[in-house]
């Protein structure tokens, strides 16, 4: 059964990216009909439909865009599409935001990143690891940083024949965490992950998925 | 590859484009219907309506240039649903629209029977 609304909302997600450059009022006429047709019919089989029917029934109702072909008719170009504020936002708090303002910029961001109706499910998951990458990098470097034993440091009397000697044993600190250059390679690579994954991010904000 | 294409000559496909949202305002003229009522309806006849999602944005079209206007109506199934009816704007393209297609039907069944004999 959960598969099923899976389907269909996969379906009206396309949809909606089809009708993206339509006039919003449009968009929402077209995708609510189409989406209360969809669950008529499948109501009218008087039980949960198997897979093979959704599917049928997805098809007959057409490739969300062909249908948005003609949703853009008497329109010789798109119309503007829908102001990009909102991603634009997201994506500066998921990164910087968390160094303006620690953690609450992230989490400002995490939200404005889920409220977004341009990104899929899938981008959103990909999005809430940029801030924490970041977050791993920086906290783990502090971490690390301050992660050391010392050993020694401690003043010694000896007396070798007779004859008092003070003497201080050098003091040695190590990093109990990783060796150095294993952490450097995963700062780097977090670092490298959350940039890739905010291009990709702003990359998938011009280009809205049409499949 | 998902999604039916209309079969038929490319200009039986121009032809059932043009008329298809005659044929809306025809059905509509009998009674009021809603989305999915009219898609059925359609679908009687071959390849008129492909795919069955394109009758949405005509709807919306027809809507928008006041050819039709819409109503919600409580449903037994679910959801109000969207009700679809002529205006008196509708009803003079339709009733225009009639009269030019039969001008325009009968002139080429002239041609094609002579071609036949």
């Amino acid at each position: 059964m959960r598969s099923h609304e899976r389907l269909v909302r996969d379906y009206l997600d396309r949809l909606e990216r089809a009708l993206v450059a339509a006039p919003r009022d449009r968009q929402r006429e077209i995708s609510a009909e189409i989406e209360a047709h969809i669950r008529e019919e499948i109501s009218e089989l008087g039980r949960d439909p198997r897979d093979h029917e959704l599917l049928q029934i997805l098809d007959r109702m057409g490739e969300p865009e062909l249908i948005a072909e003609d949703a853009y008719e008497g329109q010789p170009q798109p119309v503007q599409p829908r102001s990009r504020a909102l991603e634009v936002f997201a994506l500066l708090f998921l990164t910087v935001g968390g160094f303006v303002l620690p953690i609450l910029g992230w989490i400002v961001g995490l939200i404005l990143l889920w409220i977004s109706q341009t990104w899929s499910t899938r981008e959103k998951i990909l999005g809430t690891c940029i801030p924490l990458s970041l977050a791993a990098t920086f906290y783990g470097i502090f971490l690390f940083s301050v992660m050391e034993t010392c050993t020694g440091g401690t003043q010694v009397t000896v007396k070798p024949g007779g004859r008092t000697r003070t003497i201080t044993e050098p003091l040695i600190c190590e990093s109990s965490g990783l060796e150095p250059w294993l952490s450097s390679i995963i700062f780097v690579g977090l670092v490298v992950a959350a940039i890739s994954l905010t291009f990709y991010l702003a990359w998938r904000v011009a280009h809205p998925r049409t499949i | 590859m998902r999604g039916m294409v209309a079969s038929g000559s490319p200009s039986l496909v121009q032809l059932r484009k043009g008329t298809l949202e005659y044929c809306v305002l025809a059905l509509l003229a009998e009674e009021e219907r809603y989305g999915f009522d009219l898609v059925k309806a359609l679908s009687d006849v071959d390849g008129m309506l492909t795919p069955q999602g394109t009758i949405y944005p005509l709807l919306a079209r027809l809507r928008r240039e006041n050819l039709v206007s819409t109503d919600w109506k409580e449903s037994p199934s679910g959801p109000p649903r969207r009700y679809y009816r002529l205006t008196a704007k509708g009803r003079r393209a339709l009733r225009t629209f009639s009269e030019e297609w039969r001008r325009f039907s009968n002139a080429v069944d002239r041609f094609l029977e002579r071609a036949e004999k």
